[in-house]
């Protein structure tokens, strides 16, 4: 439902309101936008340019010198990256759709509690539970293993999937379980031909998210692995800063390729996203 | 959503999904297995730009030349000082995965290791290669745990240095080798800046090369001063000694650059070369930085120790080690025999500015600053370990000196706070000192 | 047909199935974790060699004199205040800007939420770059507009460090806020804002009297994730500042991870961990259960 803003017809003179929004809009798109537009114009520059060109200042003579060495140190890790996070967004997709189904649509007693144990994991700080992670981890061998890294994400990443497939599966009319229920079907085969196909927004909607939060986490990335073969791409950028000296031409070009992914994800299916957060899923 | 989107965004999820797993499974599969290859050297650093990492490229060659068969693999993490590296270092130690060997600082970076039982003694490789000969008393007590040795040190780094831009101080009258002493240094920035209006006489970097400055300065104040000072001895809030060094600190910060905290050290060092400066202490990697620019010694720029201590070598030393359960403990020692052997110190230090540990390297081999450390190592008469580089005490202890001294420059903390801190700094860190130095 | 007491047991096994990965996972990953986490708090693991004999509650002692951990704190408490209601206000203003039947709304849609999907790994290098005071984008801007003497040294500054973070939090989280604050104007039943206007409210008034009151709960939903992530910014400051100038932007998490993996003080670094969870906890479970006490 739209706020209707009174008296607002085509006029044939630009209101100064509406200048004055669209100036506000904009500007506000500059300030939004200022900081990654500088990274591409640095990221373009020899070292000497950087020297002699403000920061801001398109390069005269763009190179792409940057961005080949960004990329030489960054392939193995972004190749990682990609790796694990789709790997463990599949698996929190389908964990928090089975979870979500089963705590909303099955009615036992008890449902609502475990969903609250399940969800208060959304909030809690990584710094409490890091310790025992790492010892974990490396009681399982999984120490500098993509796996681990696949786990924990996974793991960490329960609570909000639930949540996110919670809310949608609220949703969906109990007279449709019923149905099948009446049918014959059980939990599982309701899941699958009644509740699954239902669910192509929420998974859109859950693997985007999740896919930018398992991409972009750092923390989980530098204890879990040592910055060997299996490190994240944020621990390599974070590597990519010379010993003492930083060149930030590579330095942006290297965060421009690890941005790229997430960015992707992000134009293509961002609508989604948008779209989830206001439908609801984000209601409470 | 309308149908025909939704069987578009399933199969494209059933790609990818598809993709995802296949890869995985061949990743796992076909991805290098780390374990199980026979021959190899793993060893981590810091030493990630220009001529540190051709000088550890030089070490690795020796190496190399040594035992053709085994594969070194060089994991090098950039991070001044090991900031980075450490945690990973821990992480990997607690992981029972530790490397071969990992760059240290010798001294007290290495105790949490040694306490936790993670470093197996060399005492063998140091009499086997005759090292305790060639070695300096203080350097061996910095590769020392309760009377064992635990590493072997592959430099010496000069920490009290002050460079100087030498035709900017001619041209104001100021012979630098006149600067003994505090009032006669200042007395020179005082020239520099009254002839030279908008230009500041010091130029001073971020985050750590100010404690480093400041360890300077108490060092200035007398060796046994030092030395009460890292033996956690020095506990009164209202100590003389700390007192006139915070205040020799004080008039320093007032002929340094604005921007200070905003500058790497080697940015800082750039302004002498700019000519826009005349002092800067800083250790003797800052020596490169004039190499690169074609500065020529005792024509464009030189060097004089921090005033006060002209009869002490402030050590910055790196060393490699022997930890507990590693991989491939062979190559493990035979890397350390080469670290200090005499091939490999040549073939290293040259390359990173700093000097050979040992007596008797071949100084030919080196630039002209070397020759005034050279003499200089072979003859003074005290000898100190940094603390902010790793060695003196122990790492919380260097950890918040950082912080309290940078409080203190940027005029966050004021003298009485500060010199309050830095006492504190012995009483909270007492339960991790473990060792009393002994300096003259 | 199948008897109801099969079905039944049917059902029950399918529920178990569904759940018990997904659960298991977060006992121990979650649970199991926080509290281990709490033992090692009140163990003497001090180095690298775990060890766990029972020392009592000293470290918490040590916490609360220890001025580090006390400045940390406070730190957090500024970012909050700043950071939140900077971001409420921010998102609020933008979700009224767009809430103007405004052209291509869903292209600026995009854009404000645009930072919120970068990883705090990027911000934390854009805005280095942003901040740098001899370089940096924000300075050399400033004087190429004329505008030179308002260079500053943004995050070296020991008074102004801390909030020039908060303003790139709040340039992150921004969007998000909007997102969530344009829902609830959005949902707000048309007949009001009709009636309204009938009784002559002019679009400020609107706004004021009509709407914002109706926005408690996105406000309420904002406030609490946006304290949440205010207690979680470790990446950030990690890349930002790394707690400087000083300890002037340090914040408890990052206390927590220095103290651990770099002086390896293990029991100490846990304490630390442990109350940032009571601090969020004391937020989050009222929020929860005010939020979710009416679907028992």
């Amino acid at each position: 439902m739209k706020t209707n803003k009174i008296g607002s017809k085509k006029k044939r003179l630009p209101n100064p309101k509406r200048v004055f929004l669209y100036f506000l809009l904009i500007l506000f798109v500059f300030l939004t936008l200022l900081p990654l537009w500088s990274a591409v114009m640095t990221a373009l520059k020899t070292q000497e340019a950087l020297i002699y060109s403000n920061p801001i200042q398109p390069p005269i003579k763009p190179s792409l010198d940057a961005f080949g060495t960004a990329f030489n140190e960054l392939r193995r890790p972004i190749l990682n990256s990609l790796m694990f996070t789709i790997l463990a967004t599949l698996l929190s997709c389908v964990l928090g759709s089975m979870t979500g189904y089963a705590l909303t649509k099955v009615k036992f007693r008890g449902a609502n509690t475990i969903f609250l144990f399940i969800i208060i994991g959304i909030f809690i700080p990584y710094q409490a539970v890091l310790i025992p992670l790492v010892q974990i981890i490396i009681e399982l061998g999984l120490w500098g293993e993509i796996s681990g890294l696949i786990l924990t994400h996974t793991a960490y990443g329960i609570p909000i999937c639930t949540l996110l497939f919670k809310s949608f599966y609220d949703s969906i009319p109990d007279s449709l379980i019923n149905a099948a229920k009446i049918d014959g079907a059980g939990i599982g085969n309701t899941y699958l031909h009644v509740v699954l196909p239902l669910s192509v927004t929420p998974f859109v909607v859950t693997a985007v998210f999740q896919f930018t939060q398992i991409w972009n986490d750092l923390l989980f990335g530098l204890v879990l692995t040592g910055a060997g073969v299996s490190q994240p791409a944020s621990v390599a950028l974070l590597n990519l800063q010379g010993g003492f000296v930083t060149a930030w031409n590579v330095q942006m070009a290297g965060t421009l390729w690890y941005t790229i992914p997430s960015l992707i994800v992000y134009l293509v299916l961002g609508k989604y996203l948008i779209k989830g957060f206001m439908t609801g899923a984000i209601k409470g | 959503m309308d149908p025909k989107k939704q069987s578009i965004i399933i199969g494209l999820i059933a790609v990818i999904a598809t993709a995802g797993i296949v890869g995985g499974v061949m990743y796992a599969i076909l991805a290098p297995s780390e374990e199980g290859e026979a021959d190899v050297l793993e060893i981590y650093h810091w030493w990630t730009s220009g001529g540190e990492a051709a000088a550890i490229g030089a070490l690795v060659d020796v190496f190399e030349g040594l035992y053709p068969d085994t594969t070194v693999k060089q994991r090098a993490i950039s991070g001044g000082s090991g900031i980075t590296m450490i945690p990973i270092i821990t992480a990997l130690v607690l992981a029972g995965e530790a490397p071969d060997a990992f760059q240290m600082h010798a001294g007290y970076e290495g105790i949490a290791y040694y306490e936790a039982d993670l470093l197996e003694d060399i005492n063998d490789i140091w009499t086997d290669n005759n090292l305790e000969a060639v070695i300096p008393d203080v350097v061996q007590s910095m590769c020392q745990f309760e009377g064992d040795f635990y590493m072997v040190p592959v430099n010496i780094h000069r920490s009290n240095v002050v460079w100087y831009n030498l035709k900017e101080l001619e041209a104001v009258g100021v012979d630098p080798k006149t600067l003994t002493n505090w009032t006669a240094f200042f007395d020179a920035c005082f020239e520099f800046e009254d002839a030279n209006p908008g230009k500041d006489a010091i130029a001073l970097g971020h985050a750590w090369t100010q404690a480093h400055l400041f360890e300077q300065i108490l060092a200035s104040q007398g060796i046994d001063v030092y030395e009460n000072w890292i033996n956690g001895l020095i506990t009164n809030t209202t100590d003389a000694d700390i007192s006139a060094a915070l205040d020799i600190l004080a008039t320093f910060m007032s002929y340094t650059n604005d921007d200070f905290d905003s500058l790497s050290w080697n940015e800082a060092t750039d302004l002498l070369i700019q000519d826009n400066s005349v002092f800067n202490i800083m250790g003797d990697w800052a020596n490169g930085e004039f190499l690169v620019a074609n500065s020529v010694y005792d024509d464009d720029y030189g060097t004089i120790a921090v005033p006060g201590t002209g009869n002490m070598y402030g050590l910055v030393v790196d060393a490699f080690q022997h930890p507990a359960g590693v991989a491939n403990p062979e190559n493990s020692d035979r890397w350390l025999e080469v670290v200090a052997s005499k091939e490999g110190q040549d073939a290293f230090n040259p390359l990173k500015g700093s000097i050979s540990a040992r007596t008797d390297s071949n100084l030919t081999l080196y630039e002209p600053y070397h020759d005034w450390t050279g003499a200089d190592f072979a003859s003074v008469t005290y000898m100190f370990p940094s603390v902010v580089h790793g060695s003196g005490a122990p790492q919380s202890f260097s950890a918040e000196l950082n912080a309290i001294i940078n409080a203190f420059c940027t005029g966050a903390a004021n003298k009485a706070d500060t010199a309050a801190a830095i006492a504190n700094l012995a009483a909270d860190n007492i339960a991790d000192y473990t060792t009393t130095w002994a300096l003259d | 047909m199948v008897s109801i007491k099969k079905i039944i047991t049917r059902d029950k096994i399918s529920t178990i199935l569904f759940l018990i990965i997904p659960i298991v996972l977060v006992i121990i990953f979650i649970y199991i974790c926080i509290i281990w986490n709490v033992v090692v708090s009140l163990s003497d693991w001090d180095g690298l060699r775990p060890s766990y004999d029972f020392k009592g509650f000293g470290q918490y002692q040590k916490l609360f004199t220890n001025e580090i951990f006390l400045t940390s704190l406070w730190n957090n408490i500024v970012l909050i205040l700043i950071f939140v209601p900077g971001s409420l206000v921010m998102g609020l203003l933008l979700a009224i800007l767009l809430d103007q039947k405004v052209r291509k709304e869903n292209v600026f849609k995009l854009i404000y939420l645009l930072p919120f999907t970068l990883s705090f790994v990027v911000t934390g290098f854009l805005w280095r770059w942003m901040y740098n005071v001899r370089v940096g984008v924000l300075n050399t801007l400033l004087e190429s507009i004329g505008l030179g003497f308002f260079r500053n040294d943004w995050i070296q500054n020991v008074d102004w460090a801390m909030f020039w973070v908060c303003v790139v939090l709040i340039w992150q989280y921004s969007g998000y806020m909007m997102l969530i604050f344009l829902a609830g104007i959005r949902s707000i039943p048309e007949s009001q804002v009709m009636a309204a206007a009938v009784d002559g409210a002019s679009g400020f008034q609107m706004y004021y009297r009509i709407i914002i009151p109706q926005l408690k709960a996105p406000i309420f939903t904002g406030f609490v994730l946006l304290l949440v992530f205010a207690l979680k910014a470790f990446d950030l400051i990690f890349i930002l500042t790394g707690g400087g100038p000083g300890y002037t932007t340090e914040i408890l998490p990052l206390t927590m991870y220095k103290e651990v993996f770099r002086k390896k003080h293990f029991s100490y670094g846990s304490a630390i961990a442990t109350i940032l969870f009571l601090l969020i906890m004391i937020v989050v479970i009222p929020y929860l259960y005010k939020t979710y006490r009416r679907e028992k």
